[in-house]
């Protein structure tokens, strides 16, 4: 596909900056509930989007037509809005110059992925299933999903990136609906990675679907928590979900741009000096982490950034429209979630470093709070104030856990929740592998870290 | 390429024909093909500036087969590979035990081919688009210097879907739609307040003007308001719920309880309510099949059963469920009309569009209560199988004897099918959201609130 989008840009004469995205998606998904298969899809699209830089204005276009007579006219279309609506914009917009990626990449686990029979994958679903229905007389119903999303993309800009790479995206989900005397609770499990089976199934999937099942079993019991400030201590689901959608959004630069919370503040101790946060297109500490990819959707290089080291803001999130702007380099964020899709600012895998402090030695030193574990719908805010779902919250009472609690929501200001940070574990790992970040386009990201200990506001049920 | 959508529908019926036929050649036993054509000019603003105009042309196909009892399902985005999309829906179904609720609604042969078109819409102008929302961005920013705009969209989209079947059904509509919505928030003297977004769709020109006039009003109004936000207060009482609010809160859980889908998977609470009080005696819901007014929704369903006006729930008692052809054959029951999906999903249960409707009560009249919270939009969870929900008020309001100021970090928890019971007050105005719901602001009592 390199060669077609070269073909396709040799025969352009014009000056513009011209970026060629080929994206190719192959997304299998099937469902089994109660013993049966319910849904199976195979979802192939492929096309090639276009952005053209004239006269300091993006101009976009998508084509599905794989000629290169096709991706020339879609040049042609893209120059042409650009041209036409230049007059309507006030700044003009510039790039960073950058080395841009040049090569093949190949993330592991693709063509085993693609090896795998479609006989496979339906009896791997029925079995998850399987298991999570048999792990308790209690579980009412049980679900349970297998999706995988393989893609190939090539970009050719006239700049000179000229890449092309491979990575395939397996996840399972295991849900477990439980019932007692008229209650019923409902409990997801997931897993998510970028990499093959065997990345995906360290977390065995009879453990998954047990730990589902059992949750479910043990919610129905569970009382509901009053709520107000606490102490909290976040798993790693739960720190991935604050780090992505209440700090990570906050420092996209397009973001940044508009008036965010984080404006202003490089160089400010915005966290606790044990917190240090970033973002990266490799997976740290573990390999795997849902977001990892070798290169954006610009060509630039997708490597690690720091954006809180210590405490202190050390920097935003960047395509190279923002960068130029800023003045700094491409962070490697640009990503598009269909070649239909323009490349917007996303993060890759966010996550605070692994501290010193081991879990058992953070609860044993917690004389009154919760243990908040299973991140769901997390929704964050301009100024830092974020809400999300824990699927379970456990009471601490003078280092000791206690009774299991239901239906939290957690809320705070991200870096208020940051800046009270006193404790982090070494133990790491990521948790949100499964998600999907939404930001007019839905974009696949990882995110995660240790246990931390801090203060949050749980929303719960006035008496 | 030729923008008027309906100079696309002989072209994707007759590649709907042609796949059934290929279908049925290379196995399956029934096959159905779903096409459809779309175009899409969109105008975005990106930080308070023009980002530019994308232009979108797409062909999408999906192909559902049944081989020998075993249902199949394969998509593809090009015309070109229709024959791929054959072959990975038999290889499915091939893979995948008999089911014996698979089967394509039995049409009667007849080919219907229908549209909303609107001319203008056909014809409008790429720069055009992009000036007016230029523009628009513009004058909202010299009234309210506070605003800030992440991002702001108008888009105009044409498009055509086919359905044909090997069992009789032979259907299409070419429709135009103009879409707008903007997203920021207001910032002064460093203090940044809460996000805020709103938009409309609609199917005329003519109505793209006022539409965004009546979003943009509320967003204004929304992000501005938020800058002076404060503590709330916690207690347990009454909320008032926005029709949008009122509408993902409830209305999207109650309609997902109705769907027979979730009845058979055991996750609704109305199994064998029928005839029964679901809600508070006021309420009344129905399924727009044929869409609301001004903004029509294509005459048939996914599975090209024709679609209607249905009453699901009157004063409060539940009248009906939603079902898709495989639902009603998994119940024994006749298929309501209401699969949704388009070319690239198989069919689910849902409605095109639905509508409450409205109460006597003024809406401003609603916060009458001592002490209300206003909720204009809410971002939380909901267990839809307990109803459970909890979560942040955003842009929400605390109203004292009266008196109404901004609040944040204020949650609310409870139960939405006991909301629905506790419904005290629905408003006479009713907003329509997304050209989808007709929805009415609803006051409900004995909700818990908390603040920060």
């Amino acid at each position: 596909m390199r060669d077609l989008l070269k073909s396709a840009l040799a025969g352009d004469g014009g000056t513009d900056h011209v970026e060629l995205r080929y994206h190719s998606k192959v997304f299998r998904s099937l469902t089994v509930q109660n013993g049966k298969l319910e849904r199976s899809t195979t979802r192939r699209r492929e096309g090639v989007g276009v952005r053209v830089l004239s006269s300091g204005t993006w101009g976009f276009a998508a084509t599905d037509d794989l000629s290169v007579g096709g991706v020339r006219r879609a040049i042609e279309a893209a120059r042409t809005s650009a041209r036409a609506t230049a007059s309507l914009r006030s700044d003009r917009v510039t790039l960073a110059p950058v080395d841009l990626a040049v090569g093949d990449f190949a993330e592991p686990g693709v063509d085993e992925v693609l090896g795998r029979s479609l006989d496979a994958r339906v009896a791997l679903v029925l079995d998850a299933e399987r298991r999570a229905r048999a792990a308790s007389s209690r579980i009412q119903s049980a679900s349970s999903t297998y999706n995988e999303i393989v893609t190939h993309k090539a970009i050719v800009t006239s700049d000179g990136a000229d890449v092309a790479f491979r990575f395939a995206r397996p996840e399972l989900y295991i849900m477990s609906v439980a019932s007692q005397d008229g209650a019923r609770t409902q409990v997801s499990e997931s897993v998510g990675v970028t990499g093959g089976w065997d990345c995906l199934f360290r977390t065995p999937v009879e453990q998954l679907a047990e730990k589902s099942a059992r949750t479910a079993v043990d919610l129905l019991t569970a009382k509901s928590l009053e709520g107000g400030r606490s102490t909290v201590i976040l798993a790693p689901a739960v720190v991935g979900l604050l780090v992505h959608e209440a700090i990570g959004h906050t420092v996209e630069a397009d973001f940044v741009t508009s008036g965010s919370v984080a404006k202003g503040k490089l160089g400010q101790q915005v966290a606790s000096e044990l917190v240090t946060l970033c973002d990266s297109g490799d997976s740290a500490f573990h390999t795997g982490a849902g977001g990892t990819l070798p290169v954006d959707d610009e060509g630039v290089i997708a490597g690690r950034t720091a954006i809180i080291e210590n405490g202190i803001l050390k920097s935003y999130l960047h395509d190279r429209q923002t960068a130029a702007r800023f003045g700094v380099a491409p962070t490697g964020n640009a990503r598009a979630w269909e070649y239909s899709d323009k490349p917007l600012i996303r993060m890759r895998n966010t996550y605070i470093e692994p501290g010193d402090r081991t879990l058992d030695d953070i609860i044993a030193s917690t004389d009154d709070g919760y243990l908040l574990d299973g991140a769901r719908n997390g929704q964050a805010d301009a100024t830092g104030e974020f809400t999300f779902g824990v699927v379970t919250a456990r009471r601490i009472r003078k280092g000791t856990l206690g009774e299991l609690v239901r239906g939290v929501t957690v809320t705070g200001n991200a870096f208020d929740v940051l800046r009270s940070v006193d404790a982090v574990s070494r133990e790491f790992s990521w948790d949100l592998g499964s998600g999907h970040c939404g930001k007019g386009q839905p974009a696949k990201v990882d995110a995660g870290g240790p246990y931390i200990r801090c203060q949050a506001l749980l929303g719960g049920v006035q008496a | 390429m030729h923008r008027d959508p309906r100079t696309h529908t002989a072209g994707l019926l007759e590649l709907c024909r042609a796949g059934v036929h290929r279908a049925r050649a290379a196995g399956a036993d029934h096959a159905e093909v779903c096409a459809e054509w779309g175009h899409s000019v969109v105008a975005s603003v990106q930080q308070n500036d023009l980002d530019g105009l994308a232009d979108t042309e797409e062909t999408t196909l999906g192909v559902r087969v049944i081989v020998d009892g075993r249902p199949g399902f394969a998509t593809a985005n090009r015309a070109g590979a229709l024959d791929q999309a054959i072959g990975d829906a038999i290889a499915i179904a091939q893979a995948t035990a008999p089911d014996p609720w698979a089967g394509f609604y039995q049409g009667d042969g007849i080919e219907r081919v229908d549209s909303q078109v609107c001319d203008d819409l056909v014809a409008w102008d790429a720069p055009d688009l992009a000036r007016r929302l230029v523009d628009r961005i513009r004058s909202l920013r010299a009234a309210h210097s506070v605003l800030t705009i992440d991002s702001a969209e108008l888009q105009v989209s044409r498009s055509v879907r086919a359905l044909v079947s090997s069992e009789g059904v032979a259907g299409a509509f070419a429709t135009t739609r103009a879409s707008g919505s903007v997203f920021g928030m207001a910032v002064e003297d460093g203090k940044v307040g809460s996000f805020a977004y709103d938009g409309d769709v609609v199917g005329q020109l003519d109505h793209v003007a006022p539409a965004l006039d009546r979003a943009f009003a509320r967003f204004v109004a929304q992000a501005v308001d938020a800058l002076h936000a404060r503590k709330g207060e916690t207690f347990r009482g009454d909320i008032v719920l926005t029709p949008a609010a009122a509408a993902s809160l409830l209305l999207g859980p109650l309609l997902g309880g109705l769907s027979a889908a979730q009845i058979r998977k055991g996750r609704s609470p109305y199994t064998d309510q029928l005839g029964q009080a679901i809600a508070a005696a006021g309420l009344s819901v129905y399924e727009e099949g044929l869409g609301l007014p001004g903004i029509r929704a294509c005459p048939f369903d996914r599975d090209g059963v024709a679609r209607s006006r249905r009453t699901l729930v009157d004063k409060g008692v539940l009248q009906g469920f939603l079902y898709d052809q495989y639902e009603a054959t998994a119940a024994g029951a006749t298929t309501t009309g209401s699969a949704l999906g388009g070319a690239s999903q198989a069919p689910y249960v849902g409605v095109a569009a639905c509508s409450v409707d409205p109460g006597t009560i003024a809406a401003a009249d609603l916060e009458s209560a001592q002490k209300c919270v206003v909720v204009p939009r809410f971002a939380g969870s909901t267990d839809r199988v307990t109803g459970d929900f909890s979560g942040v008020v955003k842009g929400g309001y605390l109203v004292v004897d009266g008196e109404r100021r901004p609040i944040h970090e204020t949650t609310i928890a409870g139960n939405v099918y006991e909301c629905l019971k506790a419904i005290s007050g629905i408003s006479a105005e009713r907003e329509t959201i997304y050209g989808q719901t007709a929805m009415p602001s609803l006051r409900i009592a004995d909700v818990s609130i908390t603040a920060g």
